[in-house]
């Protein structure tokens, strides 16, 4: 439900949950890249391009229509959505993570009984009332694209003290290269600084905060 | 098509590349928000998915074109109707029969 705070673990529990589905669907494990498209469509959501009507002072690049079980993404902003490497499977799912963090997919189903009001508004991410609903769900996009495991798997094999290991890592998964960063400074496998300069991790960046 | 191509486990930009349509466009003939594209986009879509292009089509309310030369024949015709007297109960079941016709005939 929106407003709602999830651990971090809780987070990774629920993006491997969508995994599994996903998995069983295929019939085969998943392996990078994982193409959020497929995994949305596997827990019964379509995909759709077309235009989101523009509101002044807003910049809509996809939302969710519950109702319709749809994640539209706005033809109007492909072309700039495009021009980032992996900005389309993260935007798709970051919208899936809305889909299965905030809608309430009993209630979708509920009879149109005349005490019971049916939200058909879409979900944007602009809608967040509460910040905390749209780090939740870039977490568990970050999750769901970037397995732990998966990614340690790979991460063993490139220089994460330089770009070119993690653009090797960003081209593998499908992501962009700023959530492929984020995600590999939260599992301490590197850590860039604001001078672009790497270092094995943040507290060495930073250096010996305290003797004791 | 939607149902063919997820139990295919294709994806829309995969089957849109094989295809030779943009996948925008793909998306919009699954949710309806466009009219069925051209037969013959519907036979490479049918063979992107190794379907039946005639079941396609007829999905797509279209006849395959081969067909819709017979219905102007009507020695055809009168023939078509007697085979078909009584046998079907509505007009989905005639048009099937008529793709199976068209089929048989390739």
């Amino acid at each position: 439900m929106r407003g709602q705070f999830f651990y971090p673990g809780r987070l990774e529990y629920l993006a491997n949950e969508l995994l599994g589905i996903y998995e069983r669907k295929k019939g085969f494990p998943v392996e990078p890249p994982i193409q959020a498209e497929m995994v949305a469509e596997s827990v019964g959501l379509d995909m759709l391009y077309e235009e989101i009507p523009q509101e002044p002072g807003r910049t809509i690049l996809a939302e969710i229509r519950p109702k319709a079980r749809l994640i539209v993404v706005n033809e109007r902003r492909l072309r700039f959505i495009e021009q980032f490497p992996g900005y389309l499977n993260t935007t798709v799912a970051y919208e899936l993570a809305h889909w299965w963090l905030h809608v309430d997919h009993a209630a979708l189903d509920h009879a149109a009984l005349p005490d019971f009001i049916h939200s058909s508004a879409p979900i944007r991410p602009e809608d967040g009332r509460d910040k905390r609903d749209e780090y939740n769900a870039d977490e568990l996009m970050s999750y769901l694209l970037m397995p732990k495991t998966l990614l340690l798997q790979r991460a063993v094999k490139v220089d994460l003290q330089g770009w070119r290991g993690l653009y090797k890592l960003r081209e593998d998964f499908g992501v962009t290269i700023s959530s492929m960063k984020v995600r590999l400074q939260k599992l301490d496998l590197t850590y860039v600084d604001d001078d672009g300069h790497f270092h094995k991790s943040h507290q060495e960046a930073r250096g010996q905060g305290s003797l004791f | 098509m939607k149902e063919l191509r997820k139990a295919r486990g294709v994806s829309q930009r995969e089957l849109a590349g094989r295809v030779g349509i943009d996948f925008t466009y793909l998306s919009k003939i699954e949710n309806d928000r466009m009219v069925p594209p051209s037969e013959s986009t519907i036979e490479r879509i049918a063979e992107a998915l190794d379907a039946s292009a005639d079941e396609l089509l007829v999905l797509a309310d279209r006849f395959p074109s081969d067909l819709a030369d017979d219905l102007k024949d009507t020695e055809t015709i009168g023939a078509l109707r007697r085979s078909l007297a009584g046998d079907f109960e509505s007009f989905e079941d005639v048009k099937r029969a008529l793709s199976k016709r068209a089929r048989r005939k390739r």
